[in-house]
C-alpha cells in the first residue's frame, strides 16, 4: 500500500494502565502517557529468562499476558528536590546502577528536537501508526560504567591474587581506574602491586569474584 | 557521590518488549502535532510503477511523511547507543530477582528496596529523521508519468503510463466521482495533498467527465485553449482581469451553433482558468471554479512559456527571437501586449542556442541545472553543521 496513516493521538491513551500509576521520575521527565527516554552507550544485557530459553514456539498471546519485569538496577537523581522543581542544576547528575556493581553517571538533557514515540495502532484492519507521546527530555549516560564504591569487595576478594585478572579484562580495568581515582596507584603501578594495595584496603570475607549477572558492555 | 537521602528508583526491564519507533520532529511538525485539531499525517511511497518511472537518484526506496501541506523524506539513522523507552512500573517484579539489585538485608536488617520503579518497555537502535531536499518536493514529475497526455481529440497516451480508462459509457461523472478519480492518482504520489493539488493545477491537469479519465494537456493543447478563450472573451466583452463567470467564458468559447461538439472538454477550460486565476482568489480543487479573474503578469508569463513549449520544445526546433516575441504578443489581449518581454519569462525556462533564436527548457532539465549549482555548497554547509556523523562521512564518498 502506498499510504499509511499516522494519527496525531493515541487511540488507547485513556485505557493505558500506566496513567493510573504514580510516576516516580522528576516532574520534568514526566509526560502524559508516562513514557520517558533513557539513552546509554552500549547495551544492558538482561539475563535471558527461563521463559525465553524454553519453548520458542510459545504463543504470542500468552507471552503478552505474562508480561513481567526483571530488575536491572537503580536510577538516582541525587540533586533533585521535589520542593524546588524550578532549579535545574539537578539535571547535571543522574546515576544509574546496573546490578549491584556498576554505576554510570549521566545527565538529563533537553533533546535538540523533540521526539515523537510512534506505535502501531491496535485494532485496525489496515496498518496504521499513531503518535503515543512527544518527548522533549532524555536521561543520557554517555560515559562507560565505573564500579560503585561498595563493590570493591566483590570485585576484589581478599583471597584472590592478582592472577585472577588478565590485564585486558574489564574488571581489571575498572579496578585500576578506581584505584587511580583514589590516588592509590599511578600509571607505573603494575597489576601485582595494584593487587597488594587492594588487599590492604579491603579485608572482608566475600565470595570469590563472580561473573556479573548484569553487565553493561 | 550520592547523598544518602536521595531517592532511588528501581529500574527494571519489561518482558516482552514492545515495538516503538522514534521520530525526530521539526519545529513545524511539533506545532502541528500538538495543535488542538492535529490532522492525521500520511506515510507515502510511490506506487511500484511510479517508483520505476520517477527515479530518485538519492534513494532507490524511500518513505515520505506528508502533512496536509508539507512533505519530508524519512531517513532511518542507526545509533550505537541504545535508547530505552521507560514508563512507571506496574509492579510486576519478581521478589526473587530483587537481590540482583539490592542486598537481601541492609545494615538495618530490613530489605532496602526503593518503593518506586520505572521499567524499560522498549529499546530502539535507530531514530527516524526528517529531511527536506533543497529543491523541495513536487508532484509534477509523478503527474507527468501517471497522467495521459491530452492532444486535441485524440486519446493517444504518448507511451506514458495511462490511467485505466474505464469508459463509463454515456453520461458524465459527478463531482464526487471526479474527485475520487483524482484522489486515486494522488494516492500513488509520495508528496502531500497540497503539493499534489498545486502540481495538478500547475500543469492544468483535468478529469474528463465523459471519458472518466485524468489527463494532462500538451503545451499545444493549452495554447489552443488560451487562444480560444481569449478570442471568446474579446467577442463577448469579458474583461479577463476583472471577475467573470467561468460559465460565461465557456459559452464564449463554444460555437454559436449549439449542436456542434465543443472544441475541448469544459474541464480543460476550467483547469486553465484555475491555473491563471489570481493566486489567492482561486477556489481549492475540491470546489467548483465559478468565478475567476486572471492575473495579468502571471498570465503573460504562462502564455509566453506555453507558446515556447508548444512551438520550440527543444534546441533543434528553436525559433527566431523576434518571431517569438511577435507571436507571443499576438496571443495576448491588446492592452497586455507590452507586457511580453523576455525578462518576464521565468529564469531558466528558456535558452538561446544562438543569439537570434530561443527555445524552451523543460522543467526537469531546468531543475538539474539549478540543483547542481546550488546543491553542492548547501550539502557541504549542511555536513559542517550537522551533529550526525553519518552525514559527515557521507559526502566525501560520493562520486
Amino acid at each position: 500500500m502506498p499510504s499509511i496513516a499516522l494519527h496525531p493521538r493515541s487511540s488507547a491513551l485513556v485505557t493505558d494502565p500506566s496513567l493510573s500509576v504514580h510516576n516516580p521520575l522528576p516532574q520534568l521527565l514526566q509526560t502524559p502517557s508516562g513514557l520517558a527516554l533513557l539513552e546509554l552507550q552500549g547495551t544492558i544485557n538482561v539475563p535471558t529468562s527461563e521463559a525465553e530459553q524454553g519453548d520458542p514456539s510459545v504463543d504470542n498471546g500468552i507471552a503478552e499476558s505474562t508480561s513481567y519485569e526483571t530488575p536491572i538496577g537503580k536510577l538516582m537523581f541525587p540533586d533533585y528536590s521535589i520542593h524546588n522543581p524550578d532549579d535545574t542544576k539537578w539535571m547535571k547528575r543522574v546515576y544509574l546502577y546496573v546490578g549491584r556493581y556498576q554505576r554510570m553517571t549521566g545527565e538529563v538533557k533537553k533533546l535538540p528536537r523533540p521526539i515523537a514515540v510512534l506505535q502501531k495502532r491496535a485494532g485496525t484492519e489496515t496498518e496504521e501508526l499513531e503518535v503515543v507521546e512527544i518527548v522533549r527530555y532524555k536521561v543520557f549516560f554517555k560515559s562507560r560504567p565505573e564500579p560503585g564504591n561498595q563493590d570493591l569487595r566483590e570485585l576484589f576478594p581478599p583471597g584472590a591474587g592478582a592472577g585472577l585478572w588478565d590485564a585486558s579484562s574489564r574488571d581489571y580495568n575498572m579496578v585500576m581506574a578506581m584505584l587511580h581515582q583514589l590516588a592509590l596507584v599511578d600509571a607505573t603501578t603494575d597489576k601485582y602491586n595494584a593487587a597488594r594495595v587492594m588487599k590492604h584496603k579491603i579485608y572482608h570475607s566475600a565470595p570469590s569474584l563472580r561473573v556479573l549477572p548484569l553487565r553493561v558492555s | 557521590m550520592a547523598t544518602q537521602d536521595s531517592r532511588s528508583i528501581l529500574f527494571t526491564n519489561t518482558n516482552p518488549q514492545q515495538g516503538f519507533r522514534l521520530l525526530e520532529l521539526t519545529p513545524e511538525l511539533e506545532k502541528l502535532l500538538t495543535s488542538k485539531d492535529a490532522p492525521a499525517l500520511e506515510l507515502k511511497t510511490p506506487s511500484a510503477a511510479l517508483a520505476r518511472a520517477v527515479v530518485d537518484p538519492s534513494a532507490p526506496e524511500y518513505v515520505n511523511l506528508c502533512t496536509p501541506s508539507q512533505t519530508y523524506r524519512i531517513r532511518q539513522v542507526q545509533s550505537s547507543n541504545s535508547l530505552h523507552i521507560l514508563r512507571p512500573s506496574l509492579g510486576q517484579i519478581s521478589r526473587a530477582d530483587i537481590k540482583v539489585v539490592e542486598e537481601e538485608a541492609g545494615e538495618t536488617g530490613a530489605l532496602n528496596l526503593p518503593d518506586e520503579a520505572v521499567t524499560a518497555i522498549a529499546k530502539c537502535g535507530s531514530t527516524l529523521e526528517l529531511h527536506v531536499s533543497p529543491g523541495g518536493f513536487s508532484a509534477v514529475p509523478f503527474l507527468e508519468k501517471s497522467l495521459g497526455l491530452y492532444e486535441k481529440r485524440t486519446g493517444d497516451d504518448d507511451g506514458d503510463i495511462s490511467m485505466d480508462e474505464t469508459a463509463n459509457g454515456s453520461g458524465s461523472l459527478s463531482p464526487v466521482e471526479t474527485r475520487k478519480l483524482r484522489d486515486r492518482v494522488f494516492a500513488d504520489i509520495p508528496v502531500s495533498s497540497a503539493q499534489c493539488e498545486a502540481g495538478w493545477t500547475g500543469i492544468c491537469a483535468f478529469v474528463d467527465e465523459k471519458q472518466g479519465a485524468c489527463w494532462r494537456p500538451s503545451a499545444r493543447m493549452r495554447l489552443n485553449v488560451w487562444k480560444r478563450l481569449m478570442q471568446g472573451a474579446i467577442l463577448q466583452g469579458i474583461d479577463l482581469e476583472k471577475q467573470f463567470l467561468v460559465w460565461d467564458l465557456w459559452k464564449s468559447v463554444l460555437d454559436d451553433d449549439d449542436d456542434s461538439e465543443p472544441p475541448f472538454p469544459r474541464a480543460l477550460l476550467e483547469a486553465v482558468a484555475r491555473r491563471l486565476c489570481v493566486a489567492d482568489e482561486g477556489p481549492s480543487l475540491a470546489d467548483e471554479i465559478k468565478w475567476a479573474s486572471f492575473d495579468k503578469t502571471e498570465c503573460t508569463k504562462w502564455v509566453g512559456e506555453t507558446y515556447l513549449a508548444a512551438t520550440a520544445p527543444t534546441t533543434s526546433s528553436a525559433i527566431g527571437r523576434s518571431d517569438f516575441l511577435r507571436a507571443w504578443k499576438d496571443c495576448l489581449p491588446e492592452s497586455w501586449r507590452e507586457e511580453a518581454t523576455l525578462s518576464k519569462l521565468q529564469e531558466g525556462s528558456y535558452q538561446s542556442p544562438d543569439p537570434t533564436t530561443i527555445c524552451f527548457v523543460v522543467p526537469s532539465l531546468r531543475q538539474q541545472v539549478s540543483k547542481t549549482s546550488a546543491a553542492a555548497p548547501a550539502a557541504a554547509a549542511k555536513a559542517k553543521t550537522t551533529r550526525n556523523w553519518h552525514e559527515l562521512l557521507k559526502n566525501p564518498k560520493r562520486r
